[in-house]
């Protein structure tokens, strides 16, 4: 059931419906807990099974964790519980990469002997229930919350479906709390959510959508098309994926708030930070934190000297790549960025290289910053979007072995955007048009509409729901982040 | 403040004091007030969507019909699918009957995936176009294929005629999907704008060029993957190479149909068996090429068998035939034409 289809607004109406006729606290839960076990259903039939065995494991793992009485028992079940999840994610994730791996060493010493792959079909959301658990067990044992007495609770927060296939990644200590009061949908929640689903179905499908088609067409066959193509297609992709995933995360987040329910945000003007560390801060934030306080910082973090804060950032980057896929080009993109902020690291923040000097935190310095950082986020976008490793090389060599072959529409393109880059840097050494730029850009737009009185907010339902209706293609594809 | 409630009051608003049943109604009021825009804007763009769609290849089709009946000249119709688009090259046919001294427009009236029971639906107004002889191009899966094109149907609805008979062909969903809303117009368009963006040739909003079909014919890309027409050859369920009945299918009873509105105003009709590659007919059953050809000669019409013509070499696929033997083919079909005129 995607977000973006009839089917899921009828039962979003029903559920709402529902939760507003029943008043008991208990029975809201057990209604949002079931609704959110039927819109899995939906989405992965005989799945169901494996988000409920996930469920009733890190519970009773948590409680073990929580009762035990001596630390070595802790960590046992500890271990239990990390394992459980990442057994599941990394059997129904990873095993046919890692048989076509054994397959591919076996095939150098024995031409035709090969393991059969398994054809596990990948049941959607895993990797984000799995990671929810997983932090459940953790904060447990780290003692930043407590074991949740009623089952129910910890099943929803497991299995809320707004959040449930593509994220946030939501933390029992911010969702757990929230389940202590009974339900209310308010007019100003109701309005704030509504708000935030109808820009995050905008994002979706009439941007994203209508770019995705241009990408899969270049994607599919780098080698037939010129390098402007290829570097076209990757600056696009660069937009799909953040609209495609952040008017995912709108959704989630407006679906959540609509019941009183506050979600983390994913993104925060990613596109707009001018160095890759703080890229990091602003993009899929959930799982940056994730990675970093269950990966990153038990590794070590940076308390353990240069060389051990260089390796444990670069693992962390190359685990995060690998959990958005089970392929080689997303471990070389988490390297890439792992990479990134290793030098980042050591060059601004242990060398201290252009720290202090006054120019580089000028305004027009700023904006070359941004336009640096993006182009290397952009660049890795293109790792990350590669079919396959054959295919990353082919792009790789378009770039560097640029044809120059462009088609008057390209050109104009090319030009144009060279003009509009050397315009903006005109620009920002005037410091009053940047500050207008800056309101006009962080401008918190979400929060104006939702505050609107009602009459003045229809106008925004209208402007956008038509404009959805006008130009989202015939066919919405599914959400990238659902494939991982 | 702790990074969680950081990233958590990112989520915080202003909070008005709207009432819960205020926002319900904005909601409601909302979508209303877009249905109300949508539906007036469709009323007001219907002539504009139609004035695109009459662009698309079926609309041009009885686009030329109506202008032939005004055209006072002789005129051999080709009737099929792309087995004719491919093998029929109208200008190679045109020139050797000129030289023969026939002054003769050949017309490639061809369908992408056309099947008889679609085709039918055209027989009036072709015949009301007046052309002098029409040649059907047949093959065994014409007699049992269910393809059903509703773009096709619904297109180029209002524009066909479905008699009492014709309609008994179709089962009453298909009767029911025949009419395209405005609705659906403006989906297909939306369609073929979104194919076009994203480099897809776009369905059917390319004006055809006259002579008819010619244009398809040139530039065809010809490419051959023996080991894939071998490995189809070899389905079974091919829909190509498939089990003839003595039974009389829909498809069969659509082209009794047109034979005979074709008889009433005395057009000749010659079918085509057309061809098709080796290793495909040799997949056919003797008792269906049987049961198949028992049946054309019902029909009351000249029959001609090309379906071993050709060998391997002239075949791009099973059922395509290379530039070479299109070229053969209209030659042998300019032959066919002086013979039937003279």
């Amino acid at each position: 059931m995607l977000f973006t289809t009839p089917e899921f607004f009828i039962f979003l109406v029903v559920v709402i419906l529902l939760i507003e006729l029943i008043r008991k606290q208990l029975w809201q839960q057990i209604i949002l807990l079931l609704a959110s076990y039927y819109f899995y259903w939906c989405s992965g039939s005989i799945h169901i099974l494996l988000l409920i065995f996930v469920t009733i494991a890190s519970y009773l793992c948590g409680w073990r964790v929580w009762k035990a009485s001596t630390l070595k028992r802790k960590r046992i079940w500890l271990v239990i519980g990390t394992i459980i999840p990442l057994a599941v994610l990394a059997y129904f994730k990873y095993i046919d990469f890692g048989i076509t791996q054994i397959n591919n060493v076996l095939g150098l010493f024995n031409p035709g002997a090969s393991i059969p792959l398994l054809e596990v079909l990948l049941p959607v959301g895993v990797s984000f229930f799995t990671f929810q658990a997983l932090s459940y067990v953790f904060d447990i044992y780290l003692g930043k919350i407590e074991h949740e007495e009623k089952f129910h609770r910890y099943a929803l927060f497991i299995a809320f479906f707004p959040a449930l296939v593509a994220g946030p990644i939501v933390r029992a200590s911010e969702f757990l709390p929230q389940l202590k009061s009974k339900i209310s949908i308010t007019g100003a929640n109701l309005q704030a959510g509504v708000t935030l689903i109808i820009w995050g179905l905008f994002k979706k499908m009439v941007i994203a959508d209508n770019i995705g088609g241009y990408v899969d067409t270049i994607f599919a066959n780098t080698a037939g098309f010129t390098s402007m193509q290829v570097i076209a297609a990757t600056i696009l992709f660069g937009v799909q994926i953040y609209c495609d995933f952040s008017g995912y995360a709108n959704i989630a987040i407006g679906v959540g708030r609509i019941f009183g329910f506050k979600l983390p945000e994913n993104f925060d003007m990613p596109y707009f930070t001018r160095n890759i560390q703080i890229f990091w801060r602003k993009w899929h934030m959930t799982l940056s934190r994730f990675i970093r306080d269950y990966v990153y910082i038990p590794l070590g973090g940076n308390r353990k000297g240069h060389l051990r804060t260089y390796v444990n950032l670069f693992a962390s980057m190359v685990i995060c790549g690998f959990w958005h896929g089970a392929a080689w080009t997303f471990v070389i993109w988490g390297a890439y960025h792992g990479i990134m902020l290793l030098l980042h690291r050591y060059f601004v923040g242990e060398r201290k290289w252009g720290v202090g000097v006054k120019f580089l935190d000028s305004n027009p310095a700023v904006f070359v910053k941004v336009l640096i950082t993006q182009a290397l986020v952009f660049f890795g976008w293109m790792i990350f979007r590669a079919n396959s490793t054959g295919d990353l090389i082919t792009c790789i060599q378009k770039i560097i072995f640029f044809d120059f072959t462009m088609s008057g529409a390209m050109k104009l393109a090319f030009v144009g955007g060279i003009a509009l880059v050397l315009i903006c840097f005109v620009l920002s050494f005037n410091k009053r048009i940047v500050e207008l730029v800056k309101k006009i850009i962080f401008f918190d737009y979400m929060g104006y509409f939702s505050s609107q009185k009602v009459q003045y907010w229809v106008i925004y339902i209208v402007v956008f729901v038509a404009l959805i209706l006008l130009l989202a293609p015939p066919e919405t594809p599914e959400f990238i982040y659902f494939a991982f | 403040m702790s990074r969680t409630n950081d990233i958590l009051d990112k989520t915080k608003r202003k909070e008005p004091e709207a009432k819960k049943w205020k926002v319900v109604v904005g909601i409601v009021v909302g979508l209303l007030l877009v249905i109300l825009l949508f539906s007036s804007t469709y009323t007001i763009s219907e002539p504009i969507v139609d004035e695109w769609l009459s662009t698309h290849p079926i609309n041009s089709l009885f686009d030329f019909y109506e202008y032939h009946k005004d055209i006072d000249e002789m005129s051999v119709y080709f009737v099929g699918s792309s087995l004719v688009a491919t093998e029929v090259y109208a200008p190679a046919i045109s020139d050797k009957l000129y030289n023969n001294g026939y002054n003769i427009s050949i017309y490639n009236l061809f369908v992408p995936s056309d099947t008889l029971i679609m085709r039918s639906i055209q027989i009036d107004e072709m015949v009301a176009s007046s052309p002098d002889l029409i040649i059907f191009g047949i093959s065994y899966s014409s007699f049992v294929q269910e393809h059903w094109n509703e773009e096709y149907m619904r297109l180029a609805y209002g524009e066909y005629n479905l008699t009492p008979e014709l309609k008994s062909l179709y089962t009453g969903e298909e009767l029911s999907l025949m009419y395209p809303g405005l609705l659906y117009k403006v989906e297909y368009l939306k369609t073929a704008f979104h194919e076009k963006m994203n480099g897809m040739n776009p369905r059917g909003l390319e004006k055809v060029i006259e002579p008819y079909g010619v244009s398809r014919r040139q530039g065809f890309e010809e490419t051959k993957d023996m080991e894939s027409m071998i490995s189809s050859a070899n389905n079974p369920g091919n829909t190509w190479r498939p089990i003839i009945t003595a039974e009389e299918t829909r498809n069969v009873k659509a082209l009794r149909y047109m034979i005979n509105t074709c008889k009433q105003e005395n057009i000749p009709v010659i079918i085509i068996n057309m061809p098709i590659h080796p290793l495909l007919s040799e997949k056919i059953t003797d008792e269906s090429r049987g049961n198949y050809f028992a049946i054309l000669d019902t029909l009351g019409v000249k029959i001609i068998d090309m379906e071993k013509e050709y060998g391997d070499e002239h075949f791009w696929d099973l059922i395509h035939t290379t530039w070479d033997g299109a070229l053969d083919f209209s030659d042998k079909m300019a032959d066919l034409i002086i013979q039937e005129m003279s």
